[in-house]
């Protein structure tokens, strides 16, 4: 994608988000071009006046003239700066809501490959570095405002002559060429320097990480951490050492190539004025004004060029970001049967699956069938694919081949909100919400059903927490969002992830590892109440606790992706395989 | 504080001053030429016809030359020293990071602490603002000060009038800055407080980690429409803030309004009184030019004034002794050292719930103890305040009879081989990681410890074996590694630091049964003639050590060997068995037929 179309995507999204923005930008243009003209046009009334007529009233109206207009720019300049400053960051945050939008719209699929968490992650840093989004919003309204002024100028100067303006715009083709050069280094410049920064930053950002103090101090890596950052930071600090150095000589040249414009035009405006060789002769007044054009139009050209050349550095940080919002959206998956549960029967068919980016299979020819009402345990070493049926079944992933069935139709044949509306899963690295504790049980906003959310609050065993918060249900969680907020430990946040499943009243529960934090009292309390909280619903419950496979019906084992057994505890306690071998490991243990 | 600013400059980087000297000229009087460039061309037009072509093109000529040769000098010594600024920036970030990584452990734990040392923080984070804003600054100063002589000096002598003029205008355009500067700094919190709940939200939706969630329970729109009105939130105090700068701004106006009349009005009346208009139009260029610079240099000393704060901060926080050094015994140089917890107590920082009193413990040398508890009971505080990391409330702990406080903290540290609940891998090579430096690695350790880990055979697989990156953020063909591998990859770095103690704080919390008996068996091997201490919720863990510490609020409830406490039926005997029971033979005969097995 070129760099126009590029502009032209962000100002169409600026656009959606705030046309008003977009409107305030074009009059900030007008009145840039305004201003100039009046600086270089009212002049030419009061010297010629003072030259010739030297007329005192007329004298104090064009002085007069000048500094109205001079404070009525200003003011202008601070009207639409009032509303630019903030719509400006406000399409920023916008920007940076979008792309947050996009990754909760995306297809789940991407979001465990590691190529598109790399790309969300270069995609973010517009945000973060030199705030690329905001400058070159911004650096796109001055674009605009310079390029008016430019052909505002242009139009004097060749009212005056032809020939000059054609002698200026010769030495702009020449700063052209060095601008053109230095862009094209400068570019190759970045590309290769934006990695090395952004891994400089991976580091930086290790040595103050919280959650790596404790290994960094007992390790001693403090010397290998800080050697890593010394080293990348040399090797930033050399590249850019260079390219400072060349962007001084360039500009420096580019700067002379100015100075060369305002002799030029002076030399030639004062021969006008003098003689009569390049055409009719003008007056001292027109001499300021066609002075002051030229210099203005060389100086001009030099903002044209830095903001076309940040607008281009710019844009190519943007790259990330526009990859990004361009993915599709996860289908609306709106077509569809309805699914109007509960959950009867759920069935896999010869289900093989890959991860996307992966060259092994995760789950090979899976083929069961769970009856309505059933409690499932799934058990399988580290790796094994439990986890992964799982997603499958939440439609997260859809499989290579073979069919999951629920009711007897494949699940990707329901309308998807529907089917959702039946599934509720406590997954191992669940997340909860800086939304109060209630709002994290039932998520949705306050008023809904409060017994209901409190009675589950207890029945996981959060009672006594809750009654120790002024606010109880209303507590809100975690400091990051509010200082007020309340956190939790980790096994009292899984309390909460469980109570939230149960909330969600569907007829399929997925519990993956939701004990894991929890010390043996309050695990055993779960496992205890696992009946009368699933209930009569269908359920999955996956656990490295073999001991939690006695509160369930059947065993679904799996083994290096494929199902190794399902039957029952006593039976598979009968069989010597992988299930007996794993319960028995633990229960050695406890022997005696 | 700019002292100190410019002492680091001479000690860093002397040749600094140097070429900021020869900026100075080159800038100071570039601004000149355009000023007096006007007045000799017009006054050699004003000669009428006794102007001469040479005159005009020797004037033009001459300014290209100068003009040229002082802009070009400006730019590249601005340019030159750019980078060089930026790198001083960077080395106080440095130091930053060197400093974090090296105070007292509990100032990480202690969520004011960021808080508190925000600004010092922020003082090295850009180009623009903090330490590099104002080294920027104090570079272009000296330019502006010697135009605004100049020009001051040659406006005075024409009239004091004008020069009032320009700057009461000055006066006012400060003035209104800064009372709009007050009023944005009054809802600094506020404004704060917006941006962080919007930085929560941005987070929240673009963490992939919260997909699943965000997916299963519908939370789009409602995450989506809180987010919004955030944004809005803001929006509208930044709208109350940009309304109060657009008001005082016309003050600013008045300012102006005033500069202009006074300048126009006198260099009127003197053109009506003989001055010629070359003169006149030259003090026009003067005055406007003296405006410029004079705000300009306003705004730097603003900077200066305004980011001064965030570089205190951080003079601040480089100054504040935050305990990194602790005392000056050297390591103990037994192999197996006693550790002896007397009468400790202990509550966090800034709370006073004691998390246990009175705690009185023995580790012998070479003695293997299992700490067990409730969630909260302390076993991990317990750990902590061992190693150094916290320092006790009340009490002593000693490791071979000397206090842990006594200890150097690097010696401290040197002594402990632990392995933590959370494992973070690093984005280093397998071998770095487990060798926890860059150079002089001893490989065959190394491999060693990989072997004893049973990691080994995976290492074996990776293309680059020992040298294969770990993490995808710096090297794409870095290779990710399960929960289950972290946590041997941890293990490997424990068995390679080879400290006399070991520490294992429920390390097998995500493993399957077969890896988590590995674990196990791997342990003794682990601690072999060294002292230890295992943390678990798997009380099957006990098994493997010689004693057994129950801990809770009151210190030590229960010691002893695990047929001891099984003995006593306490609490420990009551958590064994609400675990073990399902593992006995007829478990699930009992519940299904009772529903729930009975114990007690």
């Amino acid at each position: 994608m070129n760099n126009r179309k590029k502009l032209a995507l962000i100002v169409r999204l600026s656009w959606q988000v705030c046309p008003s923005y977009m409107i305030l930008l074009l009059i900030n243009t007008v009145i840039g071009g305004g201003q100039i003209l009046a600086t270089v046009m009212l002049p030419r009334f009061l010297l010629d006046e003072l030259a010739g007529g030297r007329n005192v009233k007329r004298l104090l109206v064009f002085a007069g003239c000048i500094v109205a207009a001079n404070l009525l720019f200003d003011w202008l300049t601070r009207l639409t700066k009032k509303g630019l400053d903030v719509r400006g960051e406000y399409v920023n945050q916008k920007m940076e809501e979008l792309l947050g939008e996009k990754v909760m719209n995306l297809s789940y699929t991407r979001l465990e490959d590691p190529y598109y968490l790399d790309l969300k992650e270069r995609a973010a840093f517009v945000f973060i570095n030199q705030q690329a989004m905001l400058q070159l919003i911004n650096g796109a309204g001055d674009l605009l405002k310079n390029g008016v002024t430019l052909i505002l100028m242009a139009v004097i100067l060749f009212t005056l002559s032809p020939v000059l303006l054609i002698c200026l715009l010769a030495l702009v083709g020449v700063m052209m060429l060095l601008q053109k050069y230095f862009y094209t280094y400068q570019k190759e410049m970045f590309d290769e320097v934006l990695p090395v920064n952004r891994r400089y930053n991976y580091y930086v950002n290790l040595t103050t990480n919280g959650e790596l103090q404790k290994d960094i101090r007992l390790y001693n890596m403090a010397g290998m951490l800080g050697d890593r950052v010394v080293d990348y930071n040399r090797q930033i600090m050399d590249t850019f050492d260079y390219f400072y150095k060349k962007q001084g000589l360039y500009l420096g040249l580019y700067g002379m190539i100015n100075d060369l414009q305002a002799a030029l035009a002076y030399a030639y405006v004062a021969l006008r004025v003098m003689t009569g060789w390049f055409g009719p002769s003008i007056s001292l007044g027109s001499f300021s004004m066609y002075v002051s054009a030229a210099v203005q139009f060389s100086s001009g050209i030099t903002k044209f060029g830095d903001s076309l050349l940040r607008t281009g550095q710019m844009l190519g940080y943007l790259d990330p970001f526009i990859e990004l919002i361009r993915l599709p959206d996860e289908q609306e998956q709106k077509e569809g049967l309805p699914f109007e549960g509960p959950v009867e029967s759920i069935q896999f068919d010869h289900v093989d699956f890959t991860y996307p980016g992966s060259q092994k299979k995760a789950l090979t020819d899976i083929s069961f069938t769970v009856n309505k009402g059933e409690k499932i345990s799934v058990v399988g070493v580290n790796g094994a694919g439990k986890s992964t049926l799982i997603k499958l079944l939440c439609r997260l992933y859809r499989p290579d081949s073979g069919r999951i069935l629920v009711n007897g139709r494949d699940i990707f044949s329901y309308e998807y909100n529907s089917y959702m509306r039946q599934v509720a899963a406590v997954f191992q690295d669940y997340r909860l919400f800086a939304f109060t504790i209630g709002e994290n049980i039932s998520c949705r906003e306050k008023g809904e059903d409060r017994e209901h959310i409190i009675r589950l609050a207890q029945q996981v065993g959060l009672g006594e927490k809750l009654s120790s918060l002024p606010d109880g249900i209303d507590t809100l969680l975690g400091k990051e969002y509010d200082e007020a907020g309340t956190e939790l430990s980790g096994g009292q946040e899984q309390k909460v992830a469980i109570a939230r499943a149960l909330y969600k009243d569907a007829s399929l529960i997925i519990l993956d590892e939701p004990t894991s934090a929890l010390d043996p009292l309050a695990e055993a309390e779960i496992y205890e109440n696992f009946h009368d909280l699933a209930g009569g619903r269908t359920a999955f419950y996956i656990s490295h606790r073999m001991s939690s496979s006695l509160f369930c019906d059947r065993i679904l084992v799996i083994d290096g992706g494929r199902v190794a057994d399902f039957d029952s505890h006593e039976k598979l306690m009968k069989k010597d395989g992988m299930y007996r071998r794993l319960f028995q490991t633990q229960a050695d243990n406890y022997a005696g | 504080m700019i002292r100190r600013m410019l002492a680091n400059v001479k000690r860093q980087k002397p040749a600094l001053f140097g070429v900021c000297a020869l900026y100075t000229l080159a800038a100071g009087l570039y601004p000149f030429l355009a000023v007096l460039l006007p007045r000799f061309m017009i006054g050699e037009l004003e000669k009428g016809s006794g102007a001469s072509v040479k005159a005009v093109v020797m004037i033009a000529a001459g300014y290209f030359v100068l003009a040229g040769c002082l802009g070009l000098a400006r730019t590249y010594l601005e340019k030159w020293s750019y980078n060089k600024l930026s790198l001083l920036r960077l080395d106080y970030l440095k130091d930053c990071c060197v400093k974090i990584m090296d105070m007292a452990y509990f100032h990480v734990e202690d969520a004011g602490f960021m808080m508190k040392y925000d600004k010092a923080f922020i003082a090295t984070q850009s180009n623009d603002n903090g330490v590099e804003g104002i080294y920027h600054r104090l570079f272009e100063l000296p330019a502006l000060i010697l135009t605004i002589l100049i020009l001051t000096i040659q406006i005075g002598f024409l009239s004091p009038w004008v020069l009032l003029g320009l700057c009461a205008g000055l006066l006012c355009r400060v003035t209104a800055s800064r009372k709009s500067y007050a009023y944005r700094y009054g809802r600094e919190t506020e404004i704060a407080g917006w941006r962080r709940r919007i930085q929560y939200y941005s987070r929240v939706t673009s963490d992939f980690s919260y997909g699943k969630d965000i997916r299963m329970y519908g939370l789009k729109d409602r995450i989506r429409a809180n987010y919004d009105r955030q944004i809005d939130g803001y929006r509208k105090v930044r709208a109350l803030v940009a309304g109060r700068e657009y008001r005082w701004g016309f003050l600013a106006l008045a300012g102006l309004l005033l500069g202009d009349a006074l300048t126009y009005g006198t260099l009127l009346y003197r053109a009506l009184h003989g001055m010629s208009i070359a003169e006149f139009s030259m003090y026009l260029t003067a005055a406007a030019t003296l405006t410029g610079c004079l705000s300009q240099a306003a705004d730097k000393f603003g900077v200066i004034l305004g980011e001064g704060q965030y570089v205190r901060a951080l003079y601040g926080f480089l100054d504040t002794d935050l305990g990194e050094r602790g005392g000056d015994h050297p390591a103990c140089s037994s192999g197996a050292p006693e550790i002896v917890f007397d009468d400790v107590s202990f509550c966090y920082p800034g709370s006073d719930t004691y998390v246990f009193r009175h705690l009185n413990l023995t580790i012998h040398a070479g003695e293997k103890l299992a700490v067990v508890g409730v969630n909260g009971a302390g076993k991990s505080t317990l750990v902590k305040l061992l190693m150094g990391l916290f320092s006790v409330t009340e009490g002593q702990i000693r490791i071979d009879g000397t206090p842990v406080e006594e200890y150097d903290k690097k010696a401290l540290y040197s002594m402990f081989a632990p392995v933590f609940q959370e494992i973070n891998a690093l984005a280093f090579t397998v071998r770095e990681n487990v060798a926890g430096k860059l150079t002089d690695i001893d490989d065959a350790k190394v491999e060693e410890a990989l072997r004893q880990a049973g990691l080994w055979e995976k290492i074996e697989g990776l293309p680059q074996k020992t040298e294969q990156m770990v993490l995808k953020v710096i090297d794409e063909n870095g290779v990710l590694f399960s929960g289950g591998e972290n946590q041997k990859l941890a293990i490997a770095r424990a068995l390679c630091k080879d400290a006399p103690i070991v520490v294992m704080d429920e390390p097998t919390a995500a493993l399957d049964a077969l890896a988590e008996e590995q674990i196990y068996r791997d342990f003794d091997g682990l601690v072999q003639g060294k002292t230890a201490i295992y943390i678990s919720h798997r009380l099957a863990s006990t098994r493997f050590c010689d004693h057994i510490a129950l801990i809770g609020p009151d210190g030590v409830e229960e010691y002893g060997t695990h047929e001891e406490l099984m003995e006593r039926g306490g609490e420990y005997y009551r958590m064994f068995t609400v675990q073990g029971k399902y593992y006995r033979e007829n478990a699930q005969r009992d519940i299904l037929e009772e529903g729930r097995p009975s114990y007690e």
